[in-house]
C-alpha cells in the first residue's frame, strides 16, 4: 500500500518526534507515567498536525512515530500501550463517522451506532454489540485488504472514496479524544484511589514497598475513612529507583539531586498524610509478613498474562506473602496494562542500573572491591499467581482477567507496533 | 535539541552553547592501530569514540559542536557525515574544521582564536571522552563564578579516582593545590616520574585558611572554558599543552590575574581514553555498566544478559561456546564449539574458531581468528586475520589487516601491523623486514614494531608529550605489575596528601632559594645569562626601574623560574655594579648613588621578602671577598631607600639562614649587620636622625 504510507510532514512534529526519541533514551524522562504521557502529548501534536487523505496513512504515521519511541526505550512499555490506545482510538473515532465497511458496500457513511468519543467507557458494551471484537476494530483493515488483494467493485471503491473525504473531517473528534486520554493520566492517581476504603480495614497493618505513586495516594485515599499501619520497606540497599540525576533539574539550592530515598521518601509522605509508618529494611519483609495483613505494590508494567514488572524487592515481598497467605493487591493505572508476554526475564530484571548507586567505586560510601561484580537490578517479575487482585483506574480485576482487558483496550492489528 | 535542556540555556543567556571538541591526541600510545584511523574514531564497545564524547557533550545541552582534526581529517568529515548527528533534529549541529599543521592543543586554541567562532563559553573536551556528567551543572556554577569575577576564565572538571587509578608512585601524576572551599585552583603541576619533591609556592598560600593538595584527582579533560582562553593561547605562542603549560602558565603568573576553578562532580562517570590501559579500563566500566546510561543496550542493537553478558541479533554462537561475563559481541559475528571469551569486546561480522581462547581482548571488526588460538589482554584491530593455533600474549596491539600465519607467537607487548612504522624523518637506514615467520606464523607480510625505547630516542617530536617512558609502560594494556621498580620511594613526597599533614612533606618554595633550580641547571643558567643582560641593559640606558621591573618579570614567567632565583640575580647584579673605592666616604657615595637609583627593582620585581633579600646580598658578600666590606655599607643604603626596614634586619638577624660559621666571611657580613642594626636602634631610641653619617662610618672602620 504505497500510496498510504506517509511521513510525518511538518517541521515542528518532526522536531517534537526527535526530542522525545532522544530524551527516552537518554532516560532524561522515565517511569511509567511520565513516558505515557509524553507520549500522548507528542501523538496529540503528530495527529493535530497531519494531513492525511485515508485513515490508512493516519495510523500508519502513527504506527511508525510509536515505533521509534518504543525502539529509543523498550523497557518503558507504557509508551507502546499509550501508541496502541491511540490507534485504536483513531480506528474507533473512525469507525463512528464512516461506520462499518462492510464487504457487500452497503454502509452507509452516517451509521449511528452510538459508539463514539467513548471508545473506553463503552468499549464493553461494544464488544457485546458487535457480538466479535475483531469486526468492530478491524473493519478498516478489511476495507484497505480488500482494495489490495482482491480487485474491488467500483462502486465499492466509489464508496471508499467518499468515506475517506470524511477523514479529515473527524480530526477535532480525535483530538477530543485524545484529550481524554491525557485527562485520565492526569486523574489515573485519584481514581485508582477511588474505592481505598472497600480495600484497606480499620487496624490493618499493611506493607508496601519502594516509592509508587499509586500506592502513595491510595493509602491516603484510605487513610480518610481508616486508621491502619503502613509498613515501607525500603528498597534498600540501592534505594535509588529512579533519581532526578540524569534530569539535571536543580533543587532550590541550586543543587543537583543525585540521590533520592525512595521507601524513605514513601515514609515521610504517608508518615505527614497522619498514617502511622514504619520503615523497614527489605531484609525482615519475612520476619513481618506475619503480622501483616495485606501488602499493597504498585507496578511498572502488568503483562497479558497479569504477571508484571515491579520495582526490585516486590518478588520477595509478593513470594512472602503466599507464604503466609496474605493477600496481595496491586495498585496500577490501566495504561500500564501490556499486550506482551514476559518471555525474555522470567528470572532477570528487565532492566539494570547503575552499580555505583550500590557501592560507589569511590567516596565515603568505600571504594568498590576490584573483581566483584555489582549488579542493581531495577525491576522484579512478579508471576501472576503471586497477585490477587489488580486495583486500577477501571475497577478490581483478578490477574487472570488481565487477557480480557488488554484485548479490549487495544485492537488486535496493533499488538506488534 | 531537548526543549528541557534548550530551554535553560536560553533561561540563562540567549546563547547557543558550544564545546569544541579535540580530535588529535597528539601522540602516539595507540600506534600502530592509530595508522589508519585516527584516535577518536577508535571504537570502544562497537561505538566511535567520537560518539561517546559528541552523546555527553548533547546529553548536556550542547547545540553546536567544533570538531578539530590534524591527522585523518577526511576520515573524521566522513565519519561525522554519515553519523546520526548529521540528520536532521539531531539537535546538534557539528563542524568539523581541518587543522592539519597543528602539532599541539596550543596550536589548534590559537587557530580557534583566529577562526573567531566562539561567541560565549563554551566547553572544550577531548576527542575521546566518555562522560555522563551533566555539564549543565558544570555551567551554570562557571557562570556564576564569571558573573561574580570576569577573571574566572576556566573551570576543570576533574574526578576522584579509584582504586585501579590511583597514582601511583614513581609514576607521573598532576599535583592540584585546591581551596578547600571554593575549590578555586591555585596551583598546578605536572611530576614526571623519579621526581620525589615537588615546590610549591609560597605566596599562594597567602589568606587561605583552608587548602587541599590533591594527587587523587583524575583529569577528565572536559573544561568549561570563558571566551578569554583561546586569546591567551595566541599572546603566549610557546603553550603546548592545555594543563602543562597553560593552566600551570595562568596560575603561576602574577601579571594575569585570572582564576581556573576546579569542578569535582558527586556522581556521574567520567574518563578520558588516554592509552590502552584505561582504553581497557574503561570498556570494563562500560560493561558492568558505570557509565550509566550510556551502557550498550541502550541501542536496540544490544540485548543485555545475565552476567553482564551483551549480544546482538543475528549472531552465531555454537552451542558448546562459553561466553563468559562481561563481554559484548557485535552482529553477524560467528563463534564456533568450544570457543571461549570472557571479559572481551567482539565487534560485527568477527569470526572466532573452534577451542580458541580469548580473555580480556578488544576485537574490532572483520576479524577471523582461526581454531585452537589463544589471545589475552590485546587489542586486535579491523580486518585482520590470525592464522590456527597462534598465540598472542597479554599487551599485544596489532594492526588494522595484519595477517598472521598458523602458529603464530606474539611475545607480550608486540605491536604487529601489516606495513613498517613510517619515519617521516630522513633515518631509513632500518628497512624494516618483514617479521620472523616463527613470531608471525608463514605466508605472512606482517611487521614488528620495534619496542617503545627505541622508538622514543629518535622520535624528538613529540616534545609535547610529557609522560615519561616507565608511565607509558605502565599505562599499556595487559600490565599486570602495579609496583613497577620506583627510582626511590620518597614516603610522602608524591604519595597521596591531600592533607595538612601531606602538605607538610612538600617544601614550601621560597625558604630554600635555589630549590627548584637543581633539577635543570642548564635552563636556569640560561636565565641567569639572560636576566644579567637584561639588567645591563635596563642600567646603561638607564630604564626606569618599572620598565626595567617588567622585564624581569617576563623573563622569569617565559622560564618559569621561582621569584626567588630572580631576586638573586638582581641583588647580586646591583652589588656587583657598585664602584669599589679605597676611601670610606667615596665608598659609601658609591653605594648610594647605586641603590638609591636602583634599590627599587628589588621591591618591584614582587614577592616582598626583605630577610630574603639581606640573606642573598650576604650570601653574595660572602662569595666574593672584594665585596665583603661592601656589605654594611649597601644594608645601610638599603635601609636608607626602604627596601629593607630595621624590624627586616631583625628578623634577618633570628634567620637561621644568616648564621654562618665562625670567621667564614658570611660570619664577618653578620657581624657588620649586627653593628648596624645596633646603630639604628640607638638612633630609632634617640630620635636623632643627624648621627647617622658617623654611626656609618664607624662601621666601615
Amino acid at each position: 500500500m504505497p500510496a498510504s504510507t506517509i511521513e510525518v510532514k511538518d517541521k515542528a512534529s518532526q522536531r517534537a518526534v526527535d526530542v522525545v526519541v532522544a530524551k527516552l533514551r537518554r532516560r532524561q524522562i522515565f517511569g511509567s507515567h511520565e513516558t505515557a504521557l509524553e507520549t500522548v502529548l507528542l501523538l496529540r501534536q503528530v495527529v493535530a498536525a497531519a494531513k492525511f487523505n485515508t485513515i490508512d496513512q493516519l495510523l500508519d504515521m502513527v504506527r511508525r512515530v510509536g515505533r521509534r519511541l518504543v525502539e529509543a526505550q523498550p523497557r518503558e512499555q507504557s509508551v507502546g500501550n499509550i501508541v496502541r490506545k491511540v490507534l485504536k482510538l483513531i480506528r474507533d473515532e473512525y469507525a463512528a463517522v464512516a461506520g462499518p465497511i462492510s464487504q457487500s458496500g452497503t454502509s452507509t457513511p452516517q451509521l449511528p451506532t452510538g459508539l463514539s468519543r467513548q471508545p473506553w467507557a463503552s468499549s464493553v458494551a461494544n464488544f457485546v454489540l458487535l457480538g466479535h471484537p475483531r469486526h468492530q476494530g478491524s473493519s478498516l483493515s478489511l476495507a484497505e485488504r480488500s482494495g489490495n488483494s482482491t480487485p474491488v467493485s467500483v462502486e465499492g471503491q466509489l464508496l471508499a472514496d467518499e468515506s475517506n473525504r470524511k477523514v479529515s473531517s473527524i480530526k477535532p473528534a480525535l483530538i477530543d479524544a485524545i484529550q481524554e486520554v491525557i485527562d485520565e493520566l492526569e486523574t489515573v492517581y485519584e481514581s485508582v484511589a477511588r474505592n481505598a476504603r472497600d480495600h484497606i480495614h480499620s487496624d490493618d497493618i499493611v506493607l508496601t514497598i519502594g516509592k509508587s505513586r499509586t500506592v502513595e495516594s491510595f493509602l491516603k485515599a484510605a487513610a480518610r475513612d481508616r486508621k491502619f499501619i503502613v509498613i515501607v520497606a525500603e528498597t534498600a540497599p540501592s534505594y535509588v529507583f529512579f533519581s532526578d540525576f540524569f534530569r539535571c533539574t536543580p533543587d532550590p539550592l541550586g543543587k543537583i539531586v543525585t540521590f533520592r530515598y525512595l521507601g524513605r521518601e514513601m515514609a515521610s509522605s504517608l508518615s505527614s498524610a497522619g498514617i502511622s509508618t514504619v520503615l523497614v529494611p527489605d531484609s525482615c519483609l519475612y520476619a513481618l509478613m506475619s503480622r501483616v495483613n495485606k501488602v499493597i505494590i504498585g507496578a511498572h508494567a502488568v503483562m497479558a498474562n497479569g504477571g508484571m514488572f515491579a520495582i526490585a524487592g516486590s518478588l520477595v515481598a509478593a513470594s512472602a506473602a503466599r507464604a503466609h497467605s496474605t493477600p496481595v493487591i496491586v495498585c496500577t493505572g490501566q495504561f500500564k496494562l501490556t499486550p506482551l508476554w514476559n518471555l525474555h526475564y522470567q528470572y532477570a530484571s528487565v532492566d539494570v542500573g547503575d552499580p555505583e548507586r550500590v557501592l560507589s567505586s569511590v567516596g565515603d560510601g568505600g571504594d568498590a572491591p576490584e573483581g566483584v561484580d555489582i549488579i542493581n537490578p531495577w525491576f522484579d517479575y512478579v508471576k501472576p499467581e503471586l497477585v490477587d487482585v489488580l486495583i486500577t483506574n477501571y475497577g478490581d480485576h483478578p490477574p487472570a482477567y488481565v487477557y480480557r482487558l488488554v484485548k479490549e483496550t487495544y485492537d488486535d492489528e496493533d499488538i506488534e507496533i | 535539541m531537548p526543549p528541557k535542556s534548550g530551554k535553560e540555556v536560553v533561561e540563562d543567556e540567549d546563547e547557543v552553547l558550544q564545546a569544541v571538541i579535540l580530535a588529535d591526541s597528539f601522540n602516539s600510545r595507540f600506534q600502530p592501530l592509530s595508522t589508519t584511523k585516527p584516535r577518536t574514531l577508535l571504537p570502544l564497545c562497537n561505538i566511535p569514540l567520537l560518539d561517546w564524547t559528541v552523546e555527553a557533550l548533547v546529553s548536556s545541552g550542547v547545540q553546536e559542536i567544533f570538531v578539530f582534526c590534524c591527522s585523518h581529517a577526511e576520515k573524521i568529515k566522513e565519519a561525522i557525515r554519515v553519523s546520526r548527528w548529521s540528520l536532521p533534529n539531531s539537535g546538534v549541529s557539528i563542524t568539523p574544521i581541518v587543522t592539519p599543521e597543528a602539532n599541539s592543543v596550543g596550536d589548534v586554541m590559537r587557530e580557534l582564536d583566529t577562526k573567531q567562532i566562539i561567541t560565549s563559553d563554551f566547553i572544550l573536551v577531548t576527542g575521546d571522552v566518555v562522560s555522563t556528567i551533566p555539564l549543565q551543572a558544570v555551567l551554570r556554577e562557571h557562570k556564576e563564578r564569571r558573573k561574580a569575577s570576569k577573571d574566572c576564565i576556566m573551570t576543570m572538571v576533574y574526578k576522584p579516582a579509584g582504586p585501579r587509578d590511583r597514582p601511583r608512585p614513581g609514576l607521573d601524576s598532576s599535583i592540584l593545590l585546591l581551596d578547600t572551599k571554593t575549590h578555586e585552583c591555585l596551583y598546578y603541576e605536572y611530576v614526571a616520574s623519579g621526581h620525589t619533591i615537588v615546590s610549591l609556592p609560597r605566596e599562594k598560600l597567602n589568606k587561605r585558611t583552608d587548602v587541599d593538595v590533591r594527587t587523587d584527582l583524575l583529569d577528565c579533560s572536559i573544561d568549561v572554558c570563558s571566551v578569554d582562553v583561546p586569546p591567551l593561547f595566541s599572546e603566549n605562542f610557546d603553550y603546548q599543552d592545555l594543563r602543562v603549560d597553560f593552566v600551570h602558565g595562568v596560575l603561576t603568573s602574577d601579571i594575569l590575574g585570572k582564576t581556573i576553578y576546579c569542578h569535582i562532580p558527586p556522581k556521574g562517570y567520567a574518563a578520558r581514553v588516554r592509552d590502552t590501559r584505561s582504553y581497557a579500563a574503561i570498556s570494563q566500566d562500560v560493561l558492568s555498566r558505570r557509565t550509566f546510561p550510556l551502557v550498550p543496550d541502550d541501542t536496540p542493537e544490544f540485548r543485555f544478559k545475565r552476567g553482564l553478558v551483551y549480544l546482538s541479533d543475528p549472531l552465531s554462537l555454537s552451542r558448546t561456546c562459553t561466553i563468559g561475563s562481561h563481554t559484548q559481541i557485535g552482529r553477524r559475528t560467528t563463534i564456533d564449539d568450544d570457543a571461549f571469551l570472557d571479559h572481551s569486546v567482539i565487534g560485527e561480522d568477527c569470526s572466532i574458531g573452534r577451542g580458541t581462547k580469548i580473555q580480556n581482548t578488544y576485537i574490532w571488526a572483520s576479524v577471523t581468528i582461526g581454531a585452537g588460538c589463544i589471545v589475552e589482554d590485546s587489542i586486535i584491530a579491523n580486518g585482520v586475520k590470525i592464522g590456527r593455533n597462534s598465540r598472542i600474549s597479554r599487551g599485544c596491539l596489532i594492526g588494522e589487516g595484519t595477517v598472521l600465519g598458523e602458529n603464530a607467537n606474539l611475545a607480550p607487548f608486540s605491536r604487529v601491523a601489516a606495513s613498517p612504522p613510517t619515519k617521516d624523518d630522513e633515518e631509513e637506514d632500518d628497512n624494516m623486514s618483514p617479521a620472523d615467520p616463527s613470531v608471525v606464523g608463514f605466508n605472512t607480510q606482517a611487521y614488528l614494531w620495534p619496542e617503545e625505547e627505541k622508538d622514543d630516542a629518535s622520535d624528538s617530536e613529540d616534545d609535547t608529550e610529557h609522560e615519561t617512558l616507565q608511565t607509558r609502560q605502565f599505562n599499556r594494556l595487559g600490565n599486570t605489575n602495579p609496583h613497577l621498580a620506583v627510582p626511590e620511594s620518597d614516603e610522602s613526597s608524591t604519595s597521596e596528601a591531600s592533607s595538612p599533614e601531606g602538605s607538610q612533606a612538600l617544601s614550601l618554595d621560597g625558604d630554600v632559594p635555589k630549590l627548584s633550580l637543581d633539577d635543570n641547571s642548564a635552563a636556569a643558567s640560561d636565565f641567569r645569562s639572560e636576566c644579567t643582560q637584561s639588567l645591563e641593559r635596563a642600567f646603561d640606558e638607564g630604564h626606569t626601574v618599572d620598565n626595567a621591573a617588567i622585564e624581569l618579570k617576563t623573563l622569569r614567567m617565559a622560564s618559569n623560574v621561582p621569584l626567588g632565583a630572580v631576586k638573586e640575580v638582581v641583588v647580586e647584579f646591583i652589588a656587583s655594579r657598585i664602584q669599589l673605592s679605597d676611601s670610606a666616604a667615596e665608598q659609601k657615595k658609591l653605594v648610594n648613588r647605586i641603590i638609591d637609583r636602583w634599590g627599587g627593582l628589588i621591591q618591584g620585581i614582587g614577592g616582598e621578602d626583605p630577610v630574603e633579600t639581606i640573606v642573598l646580598l650576604q650570601a653574595y658578600c660572602a662569595k666574593t671577598p672584594v665585596r665583603l666590606k661592601l656589605f654594611g655599607n649597601v644594608l645601610a643604603a638599603f635601609y636608607n631607600a626602604d627596601v629593607v626596614e630595621d624590624e627586616d634586619i631583625k628578623l634577618w638577624l633570628l634567620d637561621s639562614r644568616s648564621k654562618y660559621a665562625v670567621d667564614t666571611p658570611g660570619d664577618t657580613c653578620r657581624k657588620q649587620g649586627v653593628i648596624l642594626f645596633k646603630a639604628i636602634e640607638a638612633q630609632s631610641s634617640e630620635d636623632d636622625d643627624d648621627d647617622d653619617d658617623d654611626e656609618e662610618e664607624d662601621e666601615d672602620d
